[in-house]
């Protein structure tokens, strides 16, 4: 974990010991300390998420976290490989219709379902990455949104599979009383103890959330990780340094549908229904949007953009709504220029600014910063 | 849908009306050829600038019933408006960004943050519902071989023609062209030489989005509007200059056209495209140019910027 | 330069104030409702077609939530802003509507609260608004909630808490599995119903039509193509030429208008909705010698004002009075709304343009419902929607009425006439026929 916008108020209520602390520990420990004790925190209020707030505002986490992993893929391909896909959705789409076709239409179990789905969207990201080799920069982004346009386009197209514009449920037949079977929207139920379904799904995909936050990790710090930003930074020199940049760019354009597609599935499983308009330009600028404001090449970012996509329309004031995404524009445009980093570079930035202060009270030098 | 017999008149109709789509996907391709090479940077942004710019001339002609301004003058009064306005636009949210090809991701966020506030600026001003727009050249048709051709249908090809002209021409002999010239060829030796690079850049966006009204306002034509008209449009827009090269102007004209042509004939006889499915050959086109000859049918060999 | 910076920086700053506004609000889960319990056995007198409202296979059965004493709280989900805005003119005649009923004192004596989220048409934030509008703001019921898509999204989860669907803003046939999802009902005739009068009509004046269609990718457009099929399956008439479109790709309808002109039909349907519905009445050219039929949901002055002079002549069906025609602004109903939704929060065009009064019209015939019903629970109020027999609320035409039985009869709306455009305004061209309890024999498919 990193520094996080938390961190402020608890390191200013920490100020009061800072002496104290000042003479026990050292700097970096201190500083590390502080971040393990936030990351606590976060943890918890996360944790305790399903006890706060009613199912139907928590379905809403549930879907922050399905779009979060989906933007986490997007920015291992955007934020730390350079290619830019403003066609993410489609990814998305094909994992959430993928997981409804199995699900409703041959019953399949939901995970296993959703395993299978991320994988199709994996597959069907190698296959559009072979191109992406040779369409690079501006170009891929024109390839993406023209994709993305159409996508919507091609699910109507194949109605006796995917149910065309009308979308399609995940529903399964359900005896809700002797003699009377009625079709049930298929949801995820608690094993164990008395939780609803709302709250057992959360806890479900933060679960799978939490891997795919792993995997992530692990893969940005190893040698493929190393080769992404490389590629990244200069195609060029990432060759003459051995860098196999067909290789590299093809599979992150792969593993980044496979997140895309998993965070799909586990939308699909949160919705209990998905509709092919979804899937097109609008969610796919979402997801970029997400990645640009949560702080592209962040690990983390990505899910503080995620929650200002479910959030969005809450955020607007009621009177705006009409024109709230003339603000989105706006904010946009004001944050690449204002804080290129997005939020988490934001947050680093003020994060330095408090540790310089911190250890210039011990005469320290400031904190080195870290990927996060 | 089944195949239709062919009929000679049925497909010269086609053709007919492939240029008149064709006209303006040409008409945006200019502009976006403008802005490419004064910019190096594809503008998301474009079709909704039009769209804009088309409201506007809208608003000043009188509304749905007309009474206003007359519809010609309202056009050049708004191309007036537009160029200003995109060149204050490009230096406040372009020009920060520096070069494009460096932070592609930038770009495209900014065009797209554009994008979203061009589209909603009707509804903040007026409404979204739908509206018509006094036409620029009338409803009549004229019969030309037993085939009827709408006004409109060729006063946007002459419109066109025009603007190519008219584009050529200040390429060819004003200052403004030159130093576009120098400008897309080496933004840094033409600072050197004492071409005013941020102006030329900035009069390079303002001249794109002014012709751009032209083919907003010819897109509207006689129909009904709202502000999605142009989302489809610029795709297809694209897919001309991605034909034509995106330096090229002689590239963006004649991309355009073809779009057109392949637009609307081919899903006239080629079932499994059908009027449902009107994007895909946009789409195939793109891919397959950029795949196959990137720099497209006119334009320069890009040098790869280490 | 700098207000605008000012602007948005205060923009930044409402934005991070309703972010933690929202955490506050949200906060507390209730955890204490209690439950109802069965609204146990009000109806007894009622007829059969109740008898596929059954309380006891709700998921959690609320009787009486969002009615008290003095008030009763009503939800709908509607598209406020983004491409389908129009159809916010739906819920303004709808808040006009209840405004009018409560200062006259309300509805089965109650002042009636409507709780209204903007979905821009989206199933998705249609789903979430519903979800909202049920669990947070405990409505009783929801009312005119636009879209199939969006009414298909949310349909289980309403049937598996019980909670009233009514007036629902499409007719889309699926809405006639009543036995299957008895909390739903239809506000519309449906769009199967409408093909049906159609070809009634064209028996009369064209027994050998030859149809082209123009049809959406949609289940609008599955629903008039099916009908179709069916309907001609039996006589001399032969739909000849079909062409589809996506509504929702905001592409045109002139290449296929041009391609159905290529056909030798003699009728035109043209089954656009939104602004597509004018313009494809533009793109039909001057020598294509057609009779064209254009939808319900396109009748409305405000459509057609935007036909450039191309809706002369074309016809439709019709039940509910137009505010736009001459007549029938002088019946008592229709006078009767002309003036009081404008002193209520219309504008003078929104009341004559005619998307307002459809929202009237829901709002009425959700009012008659309720006040109909024995007691105001979920349980009474779905029965009473299932067991109408010659109601007449809001603005239907005369000999118009509103007649259900449960799954045998699920349609409300099953009477239609044909009117003709001429000079600008509708004229009656086929009288009224009442299909009562037929809409579920034709949809084909």
């Amino acid at each position: 974990m990193s520094e996080d916008s938390a961190a402020l108020p608890a390191a200013a209520a920490a100020t009061a010991d800072v002496t104290r602390l000042d003479a026990l520990l050292a700097p970096n420990r201190r500083a590390q300390m502080v971040k393990a004790v936030v990351g606590l925190v976060v943890v918890l209020i996360i944790l305790s998420l399903p006890f706060q707030y009613a199912d139907f505002q928590l379905d809403r986490f549930s879907k922050v976290i399905a779009f979060a992993i989906a933007a986490m893929g997007l920015n291992l391909l955007t934020g730390f490989t350079g290619q830019v896909s403003v066609g993410h959705a489609v990814f998305f789409g094909l994992g959430a219709y993928t997981t409804a076709i199995l699900v409703n239409d041959h019953g399949w179990a939901l995970l296993a379902a959703a395993a299978v789905a991320a994988l199709v969207a994996g597959a069907v990201g190698v296959v559009v990455g072979l191109p992406a080799l040779r369409i690079s920069g501006l170009y891929l982004a024109l390839v993406t949104l023209a994709l993305a346009m159409l996508f919507p386009q091609v699910i109507k197209r194949f109605a006796w599979l995917t149910g065309g514009s009308e979308g399609k449920p995940l529903r399964t037949d359900v005896e809700v009383a002797p003699g009377v079977v009625k079709p049930r929207t298929v949801r995820f139920e608690a094993p164990f103890g008395d939780l609803t379904s709302s709250q057992w799904t959360f806890y479900v995909f933060l679960a799978i959330g939490a891997v795919f936050y792993l995997v992530a990790w692990n893969l940005i710090r190893s040698r493929m990780g190393r080769a992404m930003v490389a590629v990244r930074d200069n195609e060029i020199a990432a060759t003459s340094n051995g860098v196999h940049l067909a290789r590299v760019k093809v599979s992150t354009f792969g593993l980044s549908a496979l997140f895309a597609g998993a965070g799909g599935a586990l939308y699909a499983l949160g919705e209990g229904n998905v509709v092919p308009d979804k899937f097109g330009v609008e969610d796919s600028i979402y997801l970029l949007v997400a990645v640009v404001v949560g702080g592209a090449a962040s690990l983390w970012g990505p899910a503080l953009g995620a929650i200002a996509i479910v959030f969005l329309a809450d955020l607007v004031p009621e009177n705006l709504q009409p024109v709230s995404r003339l603000i989105q524009g706006l904010l946009l445009i004001g944050l690449i220029i204002a804080a290129p980093g997005g939020i988490t570079g934001l947050a680093r930035r003020l994060g330095a600014t408090v540790a310089r202060r911190f250890s210039s009270a011990s005469h320290n030098p400031p904190i080195e910063e870290e990927p996060t | 849908m089944h195949l239709l017999a062919f009929d000679t008149e049925f497909f010269l109709q086609r053709i007919f009306a492939g240029f008149e789509s064709g006209a303006v996907y040409a008409m945006l391709g200019l502009g976006l050829v403008i802005i490419y090479r004064s910019s190096g940077l594809l503008n998301f942004a474009q079709g909704e600038m039009a769209m804009f710019s088309t409201y506007l001339v809208w608003a000043l002609v009188g509304g749905d019933g007309g009474g206003g301004m007359n519809v010609w003058l309202a056009l050049v009064l708004v191309m007036i408006i537009s160029f200003a306005g995109a060149a204050v636009i490009q230096a406040a949210v372009i020009r920060p960004l520096g070069d494009p090809h460096l932070n592609p991701l930038a770009v495209v966020i900014v065009t797209i943050g554009l994008y979203l506030t061009m589209h909603e600026l009707p509804a903040l001003f007026w409404d979204s519902a739908n509206h018509q727009l006094t036409p620029l050249f009338g409803t009549g048709s004229i019969d030309i071989a037993g085939t009827a051709f709408t006004y409109r249908a060729l006063g946007a090809v002459v419109l066109l023609l025009v603007e190519a002209a008219a584009f050529w021409a200040i390429l060819r002999y004003t200052k403004l062209g030159l130093a576009l010239r120098a400008v897309s060829t080496n933004s840094e030796s033409a600072s050197l030489s004492g071409v005013a690079v941020q102006r030329t850049l900035m009069l390079g966006w303002g001249l794109a989005v002014a012709i751009g009204v032209v083919a907003g306002v010819t897109t509207v034509g006689t129909q009904v509007f709202d502000p999605n008209f142009m989302l489809v449009v610029i795709i297809y827009a694209f897919a001309g200059v991605t034909l034509g090269g995106f330096d090229s102007p002689l590239g963006a004209v004649v991309g355009g056209l073809t779009v057109g042509l392949i637009t609307e004939t081919l899903p006239f006889y080629v079932d499994a495209i059908g009027g449902e499915f009107q994007l895909m050959p946009a789409f195939v086109l793109i891919l397959v140019v950029l795949l196959v000859r990137p720099q497209g049918l006119f334009g320069r060999r890009e040098v790869n910027r280490v | 330069m700098t207000q605008l910076r000012t602007w948005r920086r205060s923009r930044l700053l409402a934005g991070a104030l309703s972010l933690t506004m929202i955490a506050a609000a949200c906060g507390g889960r209730d955890d204490g409702e209690s439950s109802s319990g069965s609204g146990g056995d009000t109806g007894s007198e009622q007829a059969a077609g109740d008898s596929i409202v059954d309380v006891s296979i709700c998921a959690d059965y609320q009787a009486a939530a969002g009615v008290t004493d003095d008030t009763i709280k009503l939800g709908t989900s509607m598209p406020q802003s983004g491409p389908f805005a129009i159809f916010g003119q739906i819920l303004n005649g709808l808040e006009a509507y209840f405004d009018w009923r409560n200062s006259e004192g309300g509805v089965a004596g109650r002042q009636v609260e409507l709780v209204a989220y903007d979905d821009e048409y989206k199933a998705d934030r249609t789903a979430e608004n519903v979800k909202k509008l049920v669990a947070e703001d405990e409505v009783f019921a929801l009312v005119g909630v636009l879209g199939t898509q969006n009414n298909l999204g949310v349909r289980d989860y309403l049937d598996e808490n019980c909670v009233p669907d009514l007036a629902v803003a499409t007719g889309s046939p699926q809405w006639g599995e009543a036995a299957q999802y008895p909390w739903l009902q239809g506000g519309i005739p449906s769009y199967a119903l409408e093909m049906k009068r159609l070809v009634d009509y064209l028996a009369e004046e064209q027994p050998d039509a030859k149809i082209a269609l123009l049809r959406q990718n949609d289940d609008f457009g599955d629903a008039y193509e099916n009908a179709l099929a069916e309907l001609t399956a039996d006589n001399d008439m032969e739909v000849v030429a079909t062409e589809t479109y996506d509504a929702q790709a905001s592409t045109d309808t002139k290449a296929q208008v041009e391609k159905l002109a290529q056909s030798d039909a003699t009728v035109f349907i043209n089954g656009a909705s939104g602004s597509q519905c004018p313009n494809t009445l533009k793109f039909v050219p001057d020598d294509w010698d057609v009779l064209t039929y254009v939808s319900i949901t396109c009748t409305s002055k405000l459509a057609l004002s935007l036909a450039g002079g191309k809706d002369e002549g074309i016809i439709s069906t019709q039940a509910a009075l137009d505010p736009a025609t001459p007549e029938d602004a002088e019946q008592p109903k229709m006078k009767e709304f002309l003036t009081e939704s404008v002193k209520h929060g219309l504008t003078q065009d929104e009341a004559e343009q005619g998307v307002a009064a459809i929202g009237w019209g829901f709002g009425a015939q959700v009012s008659g419902i309720l006040e109909a019903s024995p007691e105001l629970t979920r349980e009474d109020v779905m029965k009473t929607a299932w067991t109408l027999d010659g109601a007449d609320y809001g603005l239907l035409r005369e000999g118009v009425t509103l007649n259900t039985d449960g799954a045998e009869d699920p349609w409300a709306l099953e009477s239609l006439r044909v009117i003709k455009r001429v000079d600008g305004e509708w004229t009656e061209a086929g009288e009224n026929i009442d299909y009562n309890g037929q809409s579920n024999d034709f949809v084909g498919g």
